[in-house]
């Protein structure tokens, strides 16, 4: 009887002990389930992205090197500088861009100096003019204009695309020459 | 029915002794550091799988693989003297980073062994086989998560929790 008294004891001993135990490893003797845990981490680093032209097609997103170039030949129709006519040869006009960050609403702002140079000659920058393929979502700074701001996709998400082409206006007499000039184009985000 | 007897004259003497072996319904399951105790016990260490994009931010969204990953391959064990195991998996919908989440969904998980199949993040119970018709379950493995890298998601730590449960049928 008093052996039998103290088995009942240690088995409602057992049976109810580990019940209490919360750890990655249970061991339950009698009813009830055994549970273990296990934590996760994933570690998202803030990621801003702008490519102008080729760099806007690297996959995955990286920094390239590469600048394009935009050009606008009247060599091949001289009596055309001037009356706003297009250039007899465009290269490299249609830039493919895409910007991407995931913190928040992004913005593109452009700065450019105030013209395009040869020499001492100069045509003013403001001649040049763009539009986007995707003006809604993405659109483009015009130059000495303000920063614009892509849509974002979801919450401080932005992932976007578009072609930029760019026009001459050619609505200014220019003295003969090869003019040059750099937009530097640059996305900021929080 | 005696434990001596005692004998005046000729015959035999045939004291009896009673046996018993006690043997109670054990249910164990260890998932990481725990999966290893022996013998098997309670442990309260919860393990960290990391997947850390830190070093690549160009990944991110990709389906490419975290360059630093830690503690992704879990010892598991799970013991049973009693029938057939189910065993669960039961998580929040998303890992979270204050506000931002990623979906638990993200993350994947394979076994090295058919014995102790791992549970999906947001799938069904499985059931572990049984080592014989005895009705014991005596199985071990190793459970492999992956993190899949489909979202593009915004820069912050994300953590959340998983808990596994065996039960008896």
């Amino acid at each position: 009887m008093k052996l039998n008294l103290i088995t009942k004891s240690a088995i409602a001993l057992m049976l109810a002990t580990p019940l209490l135990a919360s750890a990655e490893s249970q061991l339950v003797n009698g009813a009830g389930a055994a549970a273990a845990r296990l934590n996760f981490r994933v570690i998202i680093p803030r990621v801003l992205f702008l490519g102008v032209g080729t760099g806007a097609a690297v996959t995955p997103l990286a920094t390239n090197a590469a600048i394009d170039m935009v050009t606008f030949d009247y060599s091949l129709n001289p009596n055309d500088v001037g009356t706003g006519l297009a250039a007899g040869a465009i290269t490299g006009n249609v830039v493919p861009v895409r910007v991407f960050g995931n913190n928040g609403q992004i913005q593109i702002a452009v700065t450019n100096p105030a013209n395009l140079v040869s020499g001492t000659d100069n045509i003013a920058f403001t001649q040049i003019t763009a539009v986007s393929s995707d003006a809604t979502n993405l659109a483009v700074p015009a130059f000495g204009g303000a920063a614009v701001s892509p849509v974002l996709n979801t919450t401080r998400i932005t992932d976007r695309s578009a072609n930029w082409t760019f026009s001459y206006a050619n609505a200014v007499n220019a003295a003969a020459g090869t003019y040059n000039g750099q937009a530097t184009y640059t996305a900021t985000m929080p | 029915m005696a434990e001596s007897v005692r004998l005046n004259g000729s015959g035999s003497a045939t004291p009896r002794l009673n046996f018993r072996v006690i043997i109670s319904q054990e249910l164990f399951l260890g998932v990481g550091t725990g999966a290893t105790i022996n013998p098997r016990g309670n442990n309260a260490t919860i393990d960290t799988v990391t997947f850390d994009y830190t070093t690549a931010p160009n990944a991110v969204g990709t389906g490419a693989a975290a360059p630093v990953i830690t503690g992704n391959v879990v010892p598991v064990r799970v013991y049973c003297n009693r029938g057939q195991i189910t065993l669960t998996a039961t998580h929040p919908v998303n890992l979270t980073s204050g506000a931002n989440t990623i979906p638990f969904t993200q993350i994947l998980v394979t076994s090295s062994s058919l014995n102790l199949p791992a549970p999906a993040m947001g799938g069904l119970p499985l059931f572990p086989s049984m080592n014989g018709a005895s009705g014991t379950t005596n199985r071990s493995a190793t459970w492999t998560y992956r993190y899949l890298n489909t979202v593009n998601a915004v820069g912050g730590i994300y953590t959340g929790q998983v808990t596994y449960t065996a039960s008896m049928l």
